[in-house]
């Protein structure tokens, strides 16, 4: 009986044009956005790959080791597909600087930022906004408008409690809904496969696995409000409305006002704050370093030999006796130390304001919850690693590869005793005494002089080899990880919820006046 | 037909849906009031205090004039306030860009944002409007004809001396003065909430140009409303008419943006930002390749050859970067209107166009903030070289160049300048709220008015031989 039941109660869904409709716009929508977005991220990571090949390259032109500044990235993640997230909001290269400290990440794969503006859809705004409108279509009338045609009454009279028919309302329902998406997404994920030859990890797999549990447990939430609501009232278009009030609520009010309300009760700290230290601790550095240079390293002298050693490029041309050779490298030192030291001080300002901005963020969280939008999105993006976690986790890793480096360097001694290696192209027995200097500069202007073009004069310097390429740490980043940890609670959350809601609407229904 | 205009309008009233429908938009217009309001006034404060900070940098170079030329000046564009109108996306527009005398570049999006924040749906009238407002439109109307059919009001209703024109377009006014209704209310509701707050300030033009928004909604309500008659009059179940407008409404609001993104995307193709600076390069290369060796090498004093030509070719490198870089400007600019264009097929897609283009905010206002900004390099430029005109020292070839954002010491006047006579950006100016002539989108607010007939007319066709039994 109860099987009959809920074949027939599935049967008349699927015979609607409704479910037509439904079945063939979420195919649409579904395959469309899944192949757009697929096209999309293979465009960025041929970019990728461009970059970090280019990159590459570029490191034939290290010839000192203070030249050395790799460029860090982040590759696009093939999950982003579904779930936009963060991917273009939040940069994805960092360069390697022993004078800073990596917290911010410049975004080298988005071409057009002016395009960046519209909504992107992805199978995470499709399913939050659409899928969850058509759940409440499937069921709104399940009741009322059964209520209205009169076979309401006719339904109870069977043998069947009102527990099993509700039951079986919310499983025809479910079935009904989950079909199509079902189907659409598997075709998407076919069109992945073979239109774009795109390739998961095992982890990825268990992500999207999990990320079609807690889609359906979406559509199971809202399904149950859309019975709750066919259950409240006696009329279908009431009841339509009452679902379409609490979809609005839910869906778009809700997550806003969390925002809102957040961004009210925890202010973040002024970000001006940072650009003031930086511009003041940059100033009071040049004040330092000069008046150094003028008392303890007069030998230097000219700020165009001045300017030189701020730009690393120290030559022949600066030095013209041992004396201020040894300048140089006192200088080059504690330069070398003030700045260092000065990126340390940023860093942990700008430490202080990421946690302020983590604080109200959750504070976010916290007041959106109950929006089962909200927790889908939160699942969305941690099993996809499209949120602020793997940015910060990449950041992370980029500045504990910067201490890699730094260690490294400290160990061979670019910056005390074998400070010369770090940036001067010239061996040290150039400049092992007074005469041969003055030889070496009276050579050059002679050959100058004689009209030698000036390349071929300044092969002197240190043969133009660049460095070998693993001489030092190379930076690795294993690429966006889904985040099971802490996709289990949004996930379970939901799970609540519908239970929660389940179980309400079977209250009501028990109270039901049929007649 | 004033009598079937009062009964729609009561009927609609009174209606429970119709009550919970209006609380929703109400509610949302007042969140849009609230957030935009405390999102305006941080923005302003943050912009003020950025103009304020270039102005004291700005002073402290003016102790030379060849220090000033080339100091590279951050300008940040001033956020609009129509933003609670038409500024959903703003917070992703470069709004950036640095200026020296020599060049202009580099557009950036400074964000104030919270990075951490999960992203929500950014709740301007574009999309109260064009998603939940049309969204109501399809409610209120999906059943206008074909459900009184099937209450058998319809039959009732036509009995009466009065034509099926009259009764069309008595129905039809009913829906869209409750809709517009609604409209005003929220929108009073939101500007009240803006003004109370302090965000914005009351004046005739802010009344005029909301005055002017309201009218180019309501005839795109007014085309939502026209096709739900429409197909109501062609079904006889109000479930399939229900049915077909969602479908409808899921392609014009989705559906046809998506796509308009997937076209734009696929035919004008934008150089990423490696390939813009290799391309440089090469130029840069290409250039100086052509120059004679002695152009590279700097010997001698600064009235020498050799200087002329260094800064010959760095003026000729800078100006190629810069051509590279607003070609490649441009083509992002061709890009964003082309998706604007193929999406404009769509009704909410020609209104998300023309209240962007109204309210200079989006692409439009990345456009006069580029050319702004070009402006300003160029009277930089004319008073570095008037004011080294006016400098005759004769230690100096004065000759104005730059390698980018600095010059060899003495090449030109190294003399201090006085601040009041330095050009300064002006979008220091008041908030210019209503649009010049050449922004108003008169063509696409056309193509919305002809939509309208043409839908109305198809609609009165359908009700016309609508078979009321």
């Amino acid at each position: 009986m109860l099987i009959a039941f809920l074949a027939k109660e599935i049967k008349s869904h699927l015979m609607t044009f409704r479910f037509m409709a439904a079945l063939l716009v979420t195919f649409l929508l579904i395959v469309l956005s899944v192949w757009v977005l697929g096209n999309d991220f293979v465009l960025r990571n041929q970019l990728y790959v461009k970059l970090s090949e280019s990159y590459a390259e570029q490191s034939d032109d290290v010839y000192v080791p203070s030249q050395f500044s790799p460029m860090m990235h982040k590759p696009p993640t093939p999950m982003s597909i579904f779930a936009q997230g963060k991917e273009k909001r939040l940069g994805n290269a960092v360069v390697f600087s022993r004078w800073s400290v990596p917290s911010d990440a410049i975004d080298q794969l988005t071409n057009n930022k002016l395009t960046a503006d519209r909504l992107s859809y992805d199978l995470m705004t499709i399913f939050i906004l659409i899928i969850s409108l058509f759940s409440l279509l499937i069921t709104y009338d399940a009741f009322s408008g059964e209520r209205e045609t009169g076979t309401l009454r006719l339904l109870c009279s069977f043998g069947l409690s009102r527990a099993s028919i509700f039951t079986i309302k919310f499983i025809a329902g479910f079935v009904v809904i989950s079909l199509p998406f079902l189907l659409s997404f598997v075709s998407a994920l076919l069109v992945l496969q073979f239109v774009h030859a795109i390739a998961f990890t095992g982890a990825q797999w268990l992500a999207i696995a999990l990320i079609v549990f807690a889609c359906l447990i979406y559509c199971a939430v809202f399904i149950v409000i859309g019975l709750v609501c066919s259950a409240v009232s006696n009329r279908s278009s009431a009841s339509l409305v009452l679902a379409l009030f609490i979809w609005a609520l839910a869906v778009i009010l809700i997550p806003a006002l969390g925002n809102s309300m957040a961004k009210f009760f925890a202010p973040l700290l002024p970000p001006e704050e940072i650009e003031q230290l930086e511009l003041q601790t940059a100033a009071e550095l040049k004040v330092i370093l000069a008046k150094y240079m003028e008392e303890e390293t007069p030998r230097i002298g000219g700020s165009w030999q001045g300017a030189y050693i701020l730009d690393e490029k120290v030559s022949l041309f600066d030095t013209f006796s041992v004396a201020g050779y040894n300048d140089i490298l006192q200088y080059a030192r504690y330069q070398e130390r003030l700045k260092q030291e000065r990126a340390e001080r940023i860093w942990n300002a700008k430490r202080n304001h990421v946690v302020r901005e983590k604080e109200q963020a959750e504070l976010a969280a916290i007041l959106s919850s109950i929006s089962p939008a909200f927790q889908l999105r939160d699942v969305f993006t941690r099993l996809s690693g499209t949120g602020f976690k793997e940015y910060d986790i990449f950041l992370d890793g980029c500045r504990r590869y910067r201490q890699a480096v730094l260690q490294d360097f400290r160990r061979r001694g670019y910056f005390d005793r074998n400070i010369h290696d770090l940036f001067m192209r010239l061996p040290k027995e150039y400049f092992s005494s007074d005469e041969v200097i003055r030889k070496r500069w009276d050579d050059y202007l002679a050959r100058r002089d004689s009209g030698v073009p000036l390349q071929d004069i300044l092969t002197w310097e240190r043969s133009y080899q660049p460095l070998r390429e693993d001489l030092f740490p190379h930076f690795q980043y294993r690429g966006a990880q889904p985040d099971f940890n802490a996709a289990l609670w949004p996930i379970g959350l939901l799970s609540l919820m519908a239970a929660v809601i389940f179980f309400i609407g079977f209250a009501v229904f028990i109270r039901y006046d049929v007649r | 037909m004033l009598h079937i205009i009062k009964q729609q309008i009561k009927e609609g009233l009174k209606d429970a849906r119709f009550v919970f429908l209006a609380i929703l938009i109400l509610s949302t217009f007042l969140v849009n009031g609230l957030v935009f309001s405390e999102q305006y006034k941080a923005d302003m404060d943050s912009w003020r205090r950025s103009v304020n900070q270039t102005t004291r940098l700005l002073e402290e170079q003016t102790s030379n004039l060849q220090l000033l030329s080339n100091y590279e000046q951050t300008m940040v564009k001033r956020p609009s306030p129509l933003a609670f109108i038409a500024g959903g996306g703003e917070d992703r527009i470069p709004n950036s860009i640095t200026v020296n005398a020599f060049r202009y570049m580099d557009p950036q999006t400074i964000s104030r944002d919270n990075k951490v924040m999960p992203v929500v749906q950014s709740m301007d009238w574009i999309f109260i409007i064009g998603n939940l407002m049309t969204l109501l439109a399809v409610f209120i109307s999906y059943n206008s004809v074909c459900g009184e059919k099937r209450d058998g009001t319809l039959a009732l209703l036509l009995s009466n001396p009065v034509s099926r024109l009259q009764i069309f377009l008595g129905k039809y006014l009913g829906l869209l003065i409750v809709l517009t209704a609604t409209l005003i209310t929220g929108a009073l509701l939101s500007l009240a909430v803006l003004l109370l707050t302090g965000a914005l300030t009351f004046s005739a033009e802010l009344l005029l140009m909301t005055a002017i928004v309201m009218l180019i909604s309501g005839i795109t309500l007014s085309l939502m409303l026209l096709l739900g008659m429409t197909v109501s009059s062609c079904t006889g179940h109000p479930a399939v008419s229900l049915v077909v407008l969602l479908v409808i409404w899921v392609v014009i609001v989705v559906a046809v943006p998506g796509i308009a993104w997937i076209l734009s995307e696929q035919m004008v193709k934008v150089p990423s930002s490696f390939e813009l600076g290799r391309e440089m390069a090469a130029a840069q290369e290409a250039i100086w390749d052509s120059k004679p060796e002695s152009a590279q090498n700097l010997f001698g004093d600064l009235f020498s050859e050799n200087y002329r030509l260094w800064a010959e070719g760095w003026t000729e490198v800078v100006a190629m970067r810069q051509l590279i870089g607003d070609d490649a400007v441009a083509t992002q600019i061709g890009q964003a209107e082309l998706q604007q264009d193929y999406a404009s097929i769509s009704p909410t897609g020609l209104l998300d166009a023309i209240l962007h283009k109204v309210c200079a905010t989006g692409v439009e206002g990345f456009k006069s903030f580029y050319r702004g900004a070009r402006r300003y390099q160029q009277q930089l430029l004319e008073f570095t070289v008037a004011m080294d005109r006016a400098d005759d020292d004769a230690e100096s070839p004065h000759i104005v160049y730059s390698q980018g954002n600095r010059s060899i010491d003495r090449m030109f006047s190294t003399k201090p300048v006085a601040l009041s006579t330095v050009p300064r950006w002006h979008q220091l100016s008041s908030e210019r709220i209503l649009p010049d002539a050449a922004q108003f989108a008169f063509i696409e607010l056309l193509i919305l008015v002809l939509e309208n007939l043409l839908v109305a007319a198809i609609g009165f066709v359908a009700f016309a031989r609508y078979d009321p039994r």
